[in-house]
Formats: structure tokens, sequence, C-alpha cells
């Protein structure tokens, strides 16, 4: 397929049995951000992945570091991406430990009051698209996604739910308009009555109002927004969704694909460009190959170095990493509005919060990041005694993803110095 | 008997006087010359120790700042604290002249506090929609998090409200208007249907298989819900009938015993039973049944009534030791296979218990592996010597699991497993052959349209023959208005919604959706989601609802708003027997934990991971012990009206064995398993020993402590404010903090000294750091302890804890009182049990009033509680006290 050469008003995509119709909104949006950082920034969309049980990672990294890595047996189905993609080692937060630590992946040191990457970066780029970012779980997995003053995004898990948000039919448009509008004219009433309450107070109350007033302000003008979305066109898209969300636990890595999928489609369609999605690492017990294993996901990964229980998380690890392959190469193989593969433009990064789950603990943590138009083909280790980089932190990772996505970024959380000599040479 | 008049008898220490002061006016020339002549070598303008400036020329009392600061040099020079000791003292009669000057000033000319607008909480705004609306509620996850503030999370100032805050309103109130008055739902798909092979139905669990597919079917073993599976790649579009077929044979029935196949649908824990069918014959029988399956749920299949039930040890049952009993005996191969992974171990008298073999110093994990294994490796044994399983031999493995700690009930967890693996070879089970699910066939009702007609009738009783019957619309409104605002409405807040309404009919709406508006609307008014909101004039509906919210976190119910309404809370009387009522309410267990909780810092518990190497047994059960052990005891000291001095010298406690046996060590308490590490039991103390009362809770302990460590000045910090009522100014800006070293050079004592010999830190240090080291024979979970621990590094990552140095906890008060250990402290607090008192009667005064009282309102709660004590009353009198005092009364 020839990339398309201009942007027509309307183009169709073919991909991956997905025909696409784009929005018209969508290229002017895309130059309105390149513009606004000055020159086009590299990447304009960010996908963040996040394990609950992250990864048994002797069986994923390899020994060798650089572009001569060996494939290893969790790496396996990633191999003819390999010029894609990046494999870190030893990076973390220098975070404490233990379950509630798996925030810090996307949080950095500090799990209260902290904002998780992906906000950050859609409070800088989300307002381009229909939806600013979404937040999904396969399974229902941790809390990964932390706003303003640290509160948590709810996460949707089920697929259908993701894809009716993104292509409401009319008749749920015609109900969000009504609930929007209706909601609009409930603030206007209300707003009477703190008026009528302000005659008749003073000092401190009048602050408590004052708040108030602030917040149905806020509120109004976010509505005002939503309205404003809500004429864009809906891209028409032909999916098929499974006939039942496969919410059923043993159903995960399906659910994970589906999702994956949704991704894609929310990519293309320039619907959303941050969106994150946490993997749950519970009682699942998979059939894979046909076969059932013989204990669940959360039991393997506290394998207490039993081989047999090793060779099955090791298993898991694999699938994981096969619909994550079946991922890139969809967007590998998509464009954009500009005709650039999807890839290219948009950093998707695979991680966690636990660098052992067998001992909780989140040092080290295992990620992989692609596409976004960095030089790739690597594993890079921080942690061997010989590297001069031994410092650096998985923050400054993020200082360099945000700063590839056009956002000034001069630190995240305790990193201050970013991996860009790193993933420009 | 205490007499509850004295309290409404009590002057109103110039709340109602207050002047209306000029802004400023001049020092008078006693305080001028009290400053100049002891005060202001240290705190003129220039050098003002301690951020401290007494270089003033005029007193303006309406500003806070000021009122402050003269709070402060009263606290000072009335206990003595200044002028310092080695400073030249003034004559009393001076001090005298001062301090009458500055309780005048305080109590006649600072504007009194008033609580200001309260938001409701998140707890007291999730009880009011379900109180009020009867409806499902819970918080949806995301909402955000109240700030606290003087540790408690419903103080007025701290409840502000932001737009993400704002926005969750509206968005629960749209959840809420949408339980009433459910969306339209979209046509019907046509009828399909859908084949489910074995393939595609659930099974899986944490620890195994709870269901296998064996020779192409689905067998399923175990009893109930957990044993169950699922369609899981179907799901109803659409509430309808559906049409469900079920091909199943019994697997190794147990002889003469049908099997009962249920078919359920919905999500655990609200499941709905669809149909049985008793299962009795080996070959296939197919079965058929019409039901409603509602939209979004699936078909679940369950074996009702296996007698191998599913066995969670984490929540242990009263019934376990039977259904343990009934297993081993139906299963001679897996109670002989388990006893090989036994040994027999001499116990006292000369009797043998079996215990777990496992190789010394395995870990955990190791541990679960061991026992997998080992039970695979028995059973697979052809030699296995089923006639061990004897009655005697079954009765002792039943007792050695039921001895097994948290660690040996999660590896009973993986027991189970084996045995389930059991079943799918020597049944009884039920196969499934197959599965066919078609529909929908027909429209059905499903569970929202059914809450929604209930809810509907509730609020709005039956709907007139004519819907635009007027007088019935304005009763609906007026009822949604009366439930939102707690009050009645007025009528102008009536007509405006009545004409809300009136225009979502005219722009085409119908009467649901007016009403779903209307509902959506109120909820986010101010005067649903704030309290306290009348101006100067506190009436009786704010009264009702700051004593329901302080009471039960929720809205007055009917008798509190008759006696608003008719003014007769108004009465003392009548406020006391509501007070009374409301106390003895199921209702009032959520004060008790509230207050508790955060008092006394117990909510944190859940968030402290202690060190585990602090402590091998510690778990989960232990913090949840102490929690409530703090609930059990306050509730015990309101429901007895018990002597204030029981809070710290009490002769009861409350402990679970875990708590009860390995923390506090008490006699008679039966050594934890999991039979019963979850249950209270109430035990009698001696009043002079180390555990009971607020100073000798491990809970306590633990909440002041980091896991880890100890921190002294953090715990004479909290007992300051807590308990005597004197908490310390928050330190200066550019004092770092201790980094504790847990190598043993050092102790805590010695690295504070070099920080409390420094001047500035002296001051409140003295008074910090004596209750601190007193309490440091607790350790970071409440333990008692003699000596420090030193840990050190030992083989292979694993850590290695020896005795350090002992336990210094002899301290002195900075009034001279020598203290050698906890006991002494106690004392010392009963001793200064009006302080407690004081203390206590303020923190109630913030929880129920949401503000912190002012100098005259603190004053009056401390006259208050010395009226209780005086009267040898109890908690509740104190209780009462303050919610009879004219500032719990007034805004």
């Amino acid at each position: 397929m020839n990339p398309p050469k201009a942007i027509h008003r309307r183009q169709f995509l073919r991909a991956a049995g997905a025909f696409v119709a784009l929005p018209i909104l969508e290229s002017l949006q895309s130059r309105a951000v390149a513009s606004a950082a000055g020159t086009a920034p590299k990447a304009r969309r960010l996908v963040c992945v996040g394990a609950e049980l992250g990864m048994h990672t002797p069986a994923l990294y390899p020994k060798k570091v650089g572009a001569d890595y060996e494939m290893t047996r969790t790496l396996q189905p990633l191999e003819a991406m390999r010029g894609d993609f990046t494999l870190f080692s030893g990076l973390d937060h220098r975070a404490g430990g233990a379950h509630g630590g798996w925030r810090n992946y996307l949080l950095g040191p500090k799990l209260v009051g902290s904002v998780s990457l992906d906000q950050q970066v859609a409070a800088k780029i989300g307002d381009a698209t229909r939806f600013s970012s979404f937040v999904l779980s396969a399974g229902g997995g941790p809390q990964m996604c932390f706003t303003e003053g640290g509160v948590a995004l709810p996460a949707i898990d089920r697929p259908s739910l993701f894809y009716k948000k993104m292509f409401a039919s009319d008749s749920d448009r015609k109900r969000t308009e009504h609930l929007l509008k209706s909601g609009r004219s409930a603030l206007d009433y209300v707003l009477e009555d703190a008026r009528s309450l302000q005659r008749r107070v003073s000092g401190a109350d009048k602050d408590k109002l004052e708040e108030y007033f602030t917040s149905l302000r806020e509120v109004e003008h976010r509505i005002g927004k939503q309205l404003n979305h809500a004429n864009d066109p809906v891209p028409k898209v032909d999916y098929k969704l499974p006939d039942a969300d496969p919410l059923a636990s043993n159903l995960l890595i399906e659910c994970e694909s589906v999702m994956y999928d949704l991704i894609a489609l929310a990519l293309q369609t320039d619907s959303s460009r941050v969106l994150s999605m946490s993997l749950r690492g519970g009682g699942e017990l998979f059939t894979i190959g046909g076969e059932m294993l013989r204990f669940g996901y959360h039991a393997l990964s506290h394998h207490g170095n039993d081989p047999e229980k090793i060779a099955e998380l090791t298993k898991i690890d694999a699938e994981h990493m096969k619909s994550f392959a079946k991922f890139l190469a969809q967007l590998k193989s998509k464009t954009d509005a500009e005709g650039r593969p999807l890839l290219d433009s948009t950093i998707v990064m695979w991680g966690t919060g636990m660098g052992d789950a067998s001992r909780h603990s989140n040092q080290d943590l295992p990620i992989v990041i692609a596409g976004g138009s960095f030089k790739h083909g690597r594993h890079l280790n921080f942690q061997r005694p010989d590297s001069a980089e031994k410092d650096l932190l998985l923050g400054d990772l993020f200082i360099t993803l945000q700063r590839q996505l056009g956002i000034e970024c001069q630190g995240f959380a305790q990193a201050k110095r970013g991996l860009d000599a790193v993933l420009h040479v | 008997m205490f007499s509850r008049l004295t309290f409404f008898a009590l002057p109103l220490l110039g709340l109602a006087s207050v002047q209306a002061a000029a802004a400023a006016e001049p020092l008078p020339k006693a305080a001028l010359t009290f400053f100049s002549d002891y005060c202001l070598d240290c705190h003129d303008r220039p050098s003002a120790k301690g951020e401290i400036n007494l270089e003033l020329a005029t007193a303006d009392w309406t500003k806070p700042g000021f009122a402050r600061l003269m709070e402060r040099v009263h606290q000072a020079v009335s206990k003595g604290e200044m002028p310092p000791k080695k400073k030249p003292r003034p004559p009393q009669a001076d001090s005298h002249a001062l301090l009458a000057w500055l309780d005048d000033s305080l109590v006649r000319k600072v504007p009194p506090h008033r609580t200001t607008f309260r938001r409701l909480s998140r707890a007291e705004y999730a009880r009011t929609i379900r109180k009020t609306l009867g409806v499902n509620f819970m918080l949806p996850p995301g909402f955000p998090e109240d700030a606290l503030s003087h540790g408690f999370d419903n103080v007025a100032e701290a409840l502000v409200l932001s737009p993400p805050l704002l926005e969750a309103y509206a968005e629960s109130a749209a959840l809420v208007a949408d339980q009433f008055f459910p969306p339209p739902k979209p046509p019907l798909p046509p009828s399909r249907l859908v084949p489910v092979t074995p393939q595609d139905m659930s099974g899986g669990d944490a620890y195994g298989p709870k269901n296998l597919i064996v020779d192409g079917r689905m067998r399923l073993a175990l009893a109930g819900y957990h044993g169950s599976t699922t369609a899981a790649k179907f799901e109803a579009k659409g509430s309808g009938i559906y049409r469900i077929k079920v091909s199943a044979s019994a697997f190794k029935p147990e002889a003469g015993q049908a099997m009962t196949l249920d078919i359920v649908s919905g999500t655990y824990p609200n499941l709905r039973k669809l149909m049985s069918f008793p299962i009795s014959l080996e070959k296939a029988q197919e079965f058929t049944v019409e039901a409603p399956i509602y939209d979004g749920h699936s078909v679940t299949l369950m074996f009702a009534d296996s007698p191998n039930k599913g066995i969670n040890a984490n929540f242990p049952t009263p019934k376990l030791p039977d259904e343990l009993r009934t297993r081993l005996a139906r299963y001679p191969r897996l109670c002989a296979a388990l006893l090989t992974l036994h040994d027999e171990v001499a116990v006292a008298d000369g009797k043998a218990e079996l215990r777990l073999r496992f190789p010394p110093g395995v870990s955990f994990e190791t541990k679960k592996v061991i026992v997998i294994k080992g039970m695979e490796e028995a059973m697979a044994r052809s030699d296995l010597d089923t006639s061990k399983a004897t009655k005697e031999n079954i009765e002792r493995l039943v007792e050695a699991i039921l001895s097994l700690d948290k660690n040996g009930a999660i590896a009973l967890g993986v027991y189970v497993d084996s045995w389930i693996r059991q079943c799918y070879s020597e049944g009884p089970c039920i196969d499934i052959h197959a599965l066919a699910i078609e529909g929908p066939l027909a429209p059905a009702e499903d569970d929202r349209d059914q809450l929604a007609r209930r809810l509907q009738l509730n609020l709005f009783g039956k709907r007139p023959a004519k819907a635009e019957d007027s007088a019935w619309l304005e009763a609906c409104v007026a009822r949604m208005l009366r439930a939102a605002y707690r009050r009645d409405a007025a009528p102008e807040e009536t007509r405006r919604l009545l004409a809300q309404v009136a225009a979502t009919r005219a722009s085409g709406g119908s009467l649901d959706d007016a009403f779903h508006l209307a509902l959506r609307t109120i909820l986010i008014s101010p005067h649903f989601l704030y309290r306290e909101t009348a101006d100067r004039s506190f009436d009786s509906y704010e009264l009702a609802s700051r004593l329901s919210y302080m009471l039960t976190q929720g809205p007055p119910d009917e008798p509190l708003r008759t006696a608003a309404a008719d003014g007769s809370l108004a009465q003392p009387d009548t406020l006391r027997s509501h007070a009374t009522r409301l106390l003895a309410s199921a209702d009032a267990a959520v004060f008790i934990d509230s207050f508790t909780s955060q008092w006394l810092g117990t909510r944190v518990l859940p968030t402290i991971m202690p060190d585990p190497s602090l402590s091998r047994f510690f778990s989960t059960s232990h913090s949840t012990g102490m929690a409530q052990e703090a609930n059990l005891f306050v509730a015990e000291m309101l429901r007895d009206n018990r002597p204030l001095t029981d809070f710290i010298k009490p002769d009861f406690t409350h402990v679970n064995p875990p708590l009860g046996n390995q923390l506090y060590k008490l006699p008679d308490i039966p050594k934890p398993d999991i039979r019963n590490r979850s249950t209270m039991m109430r035990v009698s103390l001696p009043r002079d020993g180390r555990p009971g009362g607020l100073l000798g809770m491990a809970g306590v302990m633990m909440a002041t402590a980091n896991g880890v460590d100890t921190q002294p000045v953090v715990r004479g910090k909290w007992v300051l404010e807590n308990i005597l009522g004197d908490p310390p100014p928050p330190p200066p800006a550019s004092v770092p903090a201790i980094t504790p070293d847990t190598r043993g050079a050092k102790t805590i004592r010695d690295l504070m000294k070099a920080h409390t010999s420094e001047e500035k830190c002296a001051g409140c240090h003295k008074k910090l750091d004596p209750i601190g080291f007193v309490l440091e024979n607790y350790d970071a979970i409440g333990q008692w302890r003699d000596v420090y621990p030193i840990h050190t590094a030992g083989p292979k990552g694993t850590t290695v804890i020896k005795p350090g140095p002992p336990v210094d906890a002899t301290a002195t008060m900075p009034d001279g009182t020598q203290l050698k250990d906890v006991l002494d402290l106690k004392n010392y607090v009963v001793a200064h049990i009006d302080q407690f008192a004081g203390c206590l009667a303020e923190k109630l005064f913030l929880y129920g009033t949401g503000r912190v009282p002012d100098y005259a309102e603190r004053k009056s709660l401390h006259l208050a509680a010395n009226q209780v004590l005086k009267e040898k009353g109890g908690f509740r009198d104190l209780l009462l006290a303050v919610i009879e005092s004219e500032a719990f009364r007034t805004r």
C-alpha cells in the first residue's frame, strides 16, 4: 500500500481488517500541536502498558547488551520487530517496596499526590483530540493512572464499553448530549442557590462559597468543551467486537488483545493520543497452546524457584509479548494522517511496577519502549558496574519520552537528566 | 448523680456578649511593663525567639493572629513555662494581673469562632444518599479524597470543594438519578442460538483449578459458586427471556444420591437461581429451562450440593473442622498422603502432636512448594498405607491443620488444591457435556427496572391516574427537596424546582426526564452538599443535622426532624434524649469507629507495613485486632459511662488471640490458630499492668511509629496533643529530622541529646522527650521490649537480630515529676485527669462541630469537663456535656 502523500478530506485506510473513515479535524489538530511546540515533535502519541506481575526477568533479559543481544525465551515473539523496540534493564525509581509500591511505575517514588506520566502528557497534548486520554485495564489490573492531586482514574475494563465511548451510536450520542445540556442547566439552577446563600453570609463562609462558584465555573467550562466535541464527526469503523466481553478471568490474554486492537483504532482515528492499560495478575488459570496450566497466574509468580512453575510463568510472559508484538505490527502497518506509520509517531511503553513479583520487589523494572522515532534495536542495561550511566533512573527515560512528544520537560520526580543521548544516537 | 442542668446554667462566658471592640487598642500598662521586664530580652522584634515577637504597642483582638499569640502567652505564663527557669521570676501579682487581662480580653473581645459552611465528608455524603433516597450507593472508584485537619476528616475548614470533586458529585448524582429512572434501553437484538463448548467455559482459582476439562467435559467437583463454571464467551445482549439447554451426567455419584445442578445468572454474590436439575444418570441427559437473563450477564453452572466444599483458608468458618473430617474420611488415600507429610512432635504430658515437616529455615514460598509437591508425590505412590486413615488419625490431622498459623493457613489453601485434584478422579462430580443458550426470545424486566419501580414508589408514592396532577407534582418535588436538604423546603424552593420540572416538560421531556434532572440538580445544590449554612441563627434543623452527623455520620432521622420542625429540640431535655437515643442505636457504631480511629490514629494501621524482621509473627490479624480493641474499648467506656480515669488505667480490654497471646502475652488467652484468630474477647486486666488504656494499647503505639523504628518525638507529640491537650507548636523549619541508627552504636536517646541541647529546641522537647522516652519500651508494633534489637546482616541476605542496649525509660516531666516507666506515666495522667478530660472534650467538640474551639469555648469545655469529674461522671456524661454546651448548640 502506498502511503497517501496529501491529506485528503476523507481518507480510507485499510489495515488489519478495519476500515476507517478519518474525521476531518485530525490533520488540522496535528498541525496545531506541532506549531505550538515550535518544531514538529517526532512523536505525537503515547501508549503505556503496565503488567501487575511484571515479567520473570531471568527469562526476559538477554545476557548481552547493545545491538547484538541474544533473543530470549520471553522476547522471542518480538523477534520480527527487533529493530522497532529497545529493552531496558536496571531502571527503577529507587522507591520502597511491597505490593502498594506497584503504582510507582508511572508515578515515581512518591505515591501520594503525584501525577502519573500519562496524565502529565495528557495535560499537555490531550486537548487536541475528542478524548484527552483513555485509562484501560484488562482483567481489572492495578490502579495506574493518577491525576492532579493524586486522584486515581477509574479504568475501563470492558472492551465493548471502550468501543462504545469512542464510536458511540447516534442514540448514545444524543443521550450524552442531552445529559451534558441538562447538566449545564442544573449548574445554572444551583448557581442561583449559591447566590441566594451568598447574599446572607460573610467572612469565611464567603470563601467556602467562592470555592463552590469556582468549581461551578470550571465544570461548566468542561461541559462546554465536551459539548464542542460532541458534534465532532464520529469515525465509522468496521471492527468486529467479540460477542461477549472477554471478562472471565481465564480470558485475560484475549481481553488484552481486543484492547490492543481498540487502542490501535483509537490512535488511527485520532480519537485519543494518550492511552494506558494495566494488566491484571490475579488467580487466572490459563490455557496456552491448548493446554491448561497447572497453577493460577498469581500462584506462578510466587514460584519459589520451582522450575516447573517458572516454565509455566514464562509461557504466560511470552503470551503477553505475543499480543504486544501483534499490536506493534498493527501500528507499523497502519499510517497516521500524514502518511507516517503509526508506530513512528507513537511511543509505546510496556512495563511494570514490579521488578520481581516472587518477592514483591520494585527494583529493576523491565521496560520495553517501541516506536516513537527513537533509535531502537538494543538491550540497554543501566546497572552494569562498567556503565557510565549507573545512576540513571526510570524517570530519566520518562523525561526523554516527554521531550520526544514535544513537551518541554526538565525533570520527572528526582530524575533530572533524561536519556536523550542514549535513545537518539 | 451527675446533674446535667449544671451545664445549661453555666455562664455563657461572653459568647453572646462580645462587644464590638474597636479595631486596635493600646496595650495596658501592666502588659507593657510585664513584656518589657520579662519577655523582650528574647522576644523583641529583632530576635523574636521561637518566632514570637512581643514588642507591641497595640492590641487588635479582631485579628486571629494576635489572639492566637496572646493565647500562647497566656498558656506559657500560666503554666510557669515562661519566663524560663534561669531568668528572673516576675512577682506573682504581676503575673496574675497579666493573666487576668489576657483572660478577660480573650473571652470578651475576640469574635467567637463559627463553623463555616461544612461540606459533607466522603463517608457522610455516601451515607446521606443511601439514607435519604434509599438507593444502593458506594463512592465510585476515583472519588476525590478529603483532607485531614487536626487529625479528623470532618473539619469544615479542610473540607474544600474543587472542580474535580464537583464533577464527581455531578456524576454520582446522575448515577443516583439513573437508579430511579433508568436510561432508555436499546431495542432487543434478534434471537440467536449460541452453543457453548466446555472449552468456552471458565475455570480457575488462585492456587489451582476449581474445575477441570476431563475427556472433553467440564467436570464440576466443588460445591457452590467456588466450584462453578460460567459460559465465558456469552453475554446477554439486552435483558430478556433466554432458552438454556444443558447436557450433563453424573460422574461416580455416591450410591443412591442424586446430585443437584443449579443454573444461575448474575455476578457474584448477586446470583439468581434460574432452575435446579437432579443429575443421577451416568449417561448424558439434556435439560432445558427458559428464564430471564439480564443485560450483560451470562449463565453459570454449579454443583449445588457437592459434599466437597471449597475451603477458604483465609476466612475459616465454624464448619471448617467438620468439613475437614468429612473430606478426610471420604478419601483414605488423601488422608494417608497427608500423614506422610507430618511428623510426630512430643508435647507436654507424654502426648504427641502432628506437625507439617519442613527443613529448618525454609521460606514461606518454599513451604508451599514442599506441600504441593509432597502431596502429589505421595498421592502417586502405589504403596500408600490407607489403613492409617483411622478415625483417630483423622482427628489428629484436623487438629494439626486447625492449629496452623497465618502462613500455615495459606498453606492449607494449597492442601485444598491437592484435594480438589483428588475429587476429579474419585468423584462425585457433575460433568457438563454441552450448553446452548438461545435468545432473547422475549423482553424481560430486569433488576434495574424492579429497583426503579421500588425507589419511585418509596419517594413519590403511587402515581395518580392523571400525570399532570399538580398537587401530586408539588408533593413529589417537596419530598425530593426534603430528602436532600434534610429539612422542609421553603415555598420558594419548591416553586423553583416545580418551574424546572415544567421547563423540562415544555421542551419535550417526559415526567421521568424532568424528575431525573430534578434529582441531579438538587444533589449538587449547596443545600445538599453543605450543612451548617444558616446565618448566625443556628436553627433547630442545623442542630439536628449537627447531632445526627456527629453520632451517626448520617442525616437526621424522622424523630429528629420532627423535633427540629416543632422546635422542641431547643429544649435541653429533648436534645439530650435524642443524643442518648442515637448513642443507643446501631448507627452509633459508625461514630465510635470514626471518632476512635481518628483520635487514636488506628485508622492508619492498615497502611503501616511492619518490617518483617521485626516480628516474625506479625499479621493483619494483629493490626485488625488493634483497631477493634480501640473501638470496643471506647464503645464500652461509652456504654457503661465509665470514669475518665479508666481511659488510662482500666481493668479491662478486648483482644483477639494473636494480639492477646503473642503481642501482649496475657495469661489465659488461647494460642492463635485459624479458628480463633479474628475472634475478639473481653479480658480483665490489673489496673497497674502494662497493657490496657490509651498508653498501653499496641494500636496507639504502632500508629505513632512507622513500622520499622520508634520515634520518641512523634509519640511525645501524640500524647501531648491527644491525652494532655497541650500540643506543641510546629518545629522551626530549619530543624533536620533524625536518621535513626539501627546498628546499635547509639540509642535514640543519645541521638536526641544533640538535638535538645540546642536552646531553641529545648522549650518544646522538654515536654516531648520525657513522654517519648518512657514509651520507648514499646517497639514499632507496640510490643514490650526491655532492650533494643540490633539488626545485622546474616548469611544469604537474611537479617540477624541480637539484643542490644537496654531501653532506658526513665524521664523527668517539665514539672519535675520523675518517671521510671509507663506505669508512672499512666499515674501522672491520672493525677492530671482534668487535663485529659478537657482534652477529650475538645476532641469531641472538634469532631462534632467541625472546628477548633476558641479560647472562650475551650474554657467553657474545660469547666464542663471538670464538672463531670467533680460529680464523678463518666465518658457518656462528658460527651453529653459537650453536646449540651452553648458552643455546640450555636454555630
